[in-house]
């Protein structure tokens, strides 16, 4: 059978693979100075990297669950946070790593690609706790990239297969569209390499998209990864991701007074 | 992505109204190879290692470089502006053994030469230096460990960590944070900007005068800096602070000094 026409698709160095997304809440007090990573999802998981996502500094994007926002970067100095991360084995694996290199912002321009995890964590044992001083409450989104199976492993090509870009206009600033009522039935059982999103309104501005994309799939589940996030120029790939589209959804969650953006969602596929 | 490299040396170099600024010899480069080079100016620090001023940013588009390699004699890197050599922490790949003292600056495009008068620009050329580097196989386990420097005056010595004693350490961050692990507090960011450390293995300084600043990523300032599994012996390591006699406030009332505070360094170890 003859292979398909390849499209080259113009991208930099690959960055990461994500196969499955977790989203734990994070919240940090003066009255709760540690957040475990106890979330069942991740038990006997291998984990692939943390990363915590917090709006800049000015209310732009809600979470994706309470529609509040997450606390401000400027702050987090204050906080002083880092992780303690032990393997399953009990050796440790991080010792007071601090969080500030694993931030990402909506508008930086690169994720800091910092904390490599690769093994089996004990989530009983495994925490992130702050040695500022505060008065105030911090919350903020965790996101731990985790394994139920290896990696394909033929994710790592610059190559794309196909590509398919559908227009979503939010009609509200907090709003669930399904991918089903976006994109149809063209993307059923296709394998998702690469999620870009560009908005379609002022391309030559660094308009960013204040919202989420809620995935399910097959054995795969990305929970509400930020959409700033898939806006970089550099690609994320996904693991053989075949999305479920009755269960998925673009979850807008736009703060303040900032626009209802158009954007282009982008998807590269085999 | 740039490159691993095991060696680095930073050095002063003195300004002046000429057209051309020539690079004296620097014998830890002889015979090495040279990965990548950094032209800092006053947008990263203020004060170079030997106590000079640095140069103001505003000129590094109107400065060029020339190196000339090693072996051929030739000018192979030849008129380029500085900004290229390191354009928002892509770093230019020379791969080139280099005669440090026939290269040279081309001044002749700055518009005021009182802006580079009494200044100095900070050059750090990168390398690979094989009596410290080790094998780095990615695929390896890594893990994460930190060790806490507290300023002690000019010049203040690492201390031993057992914990990290023999381990390869594949990459050095600096976080910004104002609580140590320890308690201690941590210095503000923009005290980071005029501190150089330098890192020993048998006696042999492989990280010279290394700008601290450059090991945060604040804002996404400055990448990872990929290390090739370097050991350090940490009672011979120093940091060399050339401000720390400066007094200043951080809460608007209390003059302090940077005697006292710490600077946290994460490392990332290859198992």
């Amino acid at each position: 059978m003859k292979k398909p026409a390849v499209l080259s698709f113009q991208s930099k160095n690959i960055y990461m693979i994500i196969q499955n997304l977790c989203l734990i809440k994070a919240e940090l007090s003066p009255d709760n100075r540690r957040v475990y990573l106890k979330n069942e999802i991740l038990r006997d998981k291998k984990i692939n990297r943390i990363q915590i996502f917090t709006p800049a500094n000015n209310a732009t994007i809600l979470d994706p669950d309470t529609n509040l926002s997450p606390s401000f970067i400027s702050s987090f100095s204050d906080l002083s946070a880092y992780f303690n991360i032990v393997s399953s084995t009990g050796t440790v694996i991080a010792k007071d790593k601090p969080f500030d290199n694993v931030l990402y912002r909506p508008g930086d321009k690169t994720l800091l690609h910092e904390f490599e995890i690769n093994q089996l964590i004990d989530i009983d044992q495994s925490y992130l706790t702050y040695n500022g001083t505060i008065t105030l409450t911090y919350d903020f989104l965790m996101y731990i990239h985790y394994q139920t199976e290896n990696l394909t492993g033929d994710n790592n090509e610059n190559e794309a297969s196909n590509i398919l870009s559908i227009n979503c206009v939010p009609t509200s600033k907090i709003q669930d569209i399904p991918l089903r009522n976006l994109i149809g039935t063209q993307l059923d059982d296709k394998k998702i390499k690469i999620i870009k999103i560009k908005p379609i309104t002022n391309p030559l501005q660094n308009d960013q998209i204040y919202g989420y994309l809620d995935l399910n799939g097959n054995t795969r589940k990305i929970n509400n990864i930020p959409c700033p996030m898939l806006q970089l120029d550099e690609d994320i790939y996904f693991d053989n991701l075949i999305i479920d589209m009755d269960h998925s959804y673009y979850r807008s969650r736009i703060a303040g007074l900032n626009l209802i953006i158009a954007f282009k969602l982008i998807f590269i596929y085999e | 992505m740039n490159k691993l490299f095991s060696g680095a040396i930073c050095i002063e170099l003195a300004l002046k109204p000429a057209a051309k600024v020539y690079f004296s010899e620097i014998p830890q480069l002889i015979g090495k190879r040279v990965k990548h080079i950094d032209f800092l100016t006053s947008g990263d620090c203020t004060i170079g290692p030997e106590g000079n001023p640095v140069m103001t940013y505003l000129n590094k588009n109107n400065i060029t470089a020339t190196f000339v390699e090693s072996y051929t004699k030739k000018e192979l890197i030849k008129n380029v502006p500085l900004s290229v050599f390191n354009n928002n922490s892509n770093r230019l790949y020379l791969n080139k053994v280099l005669e440090i003292q026939s290269s040279y600056l081309d001044l002749s495009g700055v518009p005021d030469k009182s802006t580079i008068t009494n200044t100095s620009l900070i050059v750090i050329f990168y390398y690979d230096e094989p009596r410290v580097w080790n094998f780095v196989d990615t695929h390896d386990l890594t893990s994460f460990d930190n060790f806490e420097l507290k300023i002690a005056g000019r010049k203040t010595f690492l201390s031993t960590q057992l914990n990290l004693k023999d381990k390869k350490i594949t990459s050095l961050t600096v976080p910004f944070v104002f609580a140590m692990p320890s308690g201690n507090s941590g210095l503000n960011y923009t005290r980071l900007k005029n501190k150089y450390i330098t890192l020993v293995k048998n006696n042999h300084e492989y990280i010279k005068d290394f700008p601290v600043v450059l090991f945060t990523q604040i804002y996404n300032q400055y990448s990872k800096l990929r290390l090739q599994g370097i050991t350090i012996d940490f009672e011979n390591s120093y940091l060399i602070d050339v401000d720390y006699a400066d007094t200043y406030t951080i809460d608007g009332i209390n003059q302090i000094t940077d005697i006292g505070q710490s600077i946290l360094f994460n490392a990332q170890i290859n198992k």
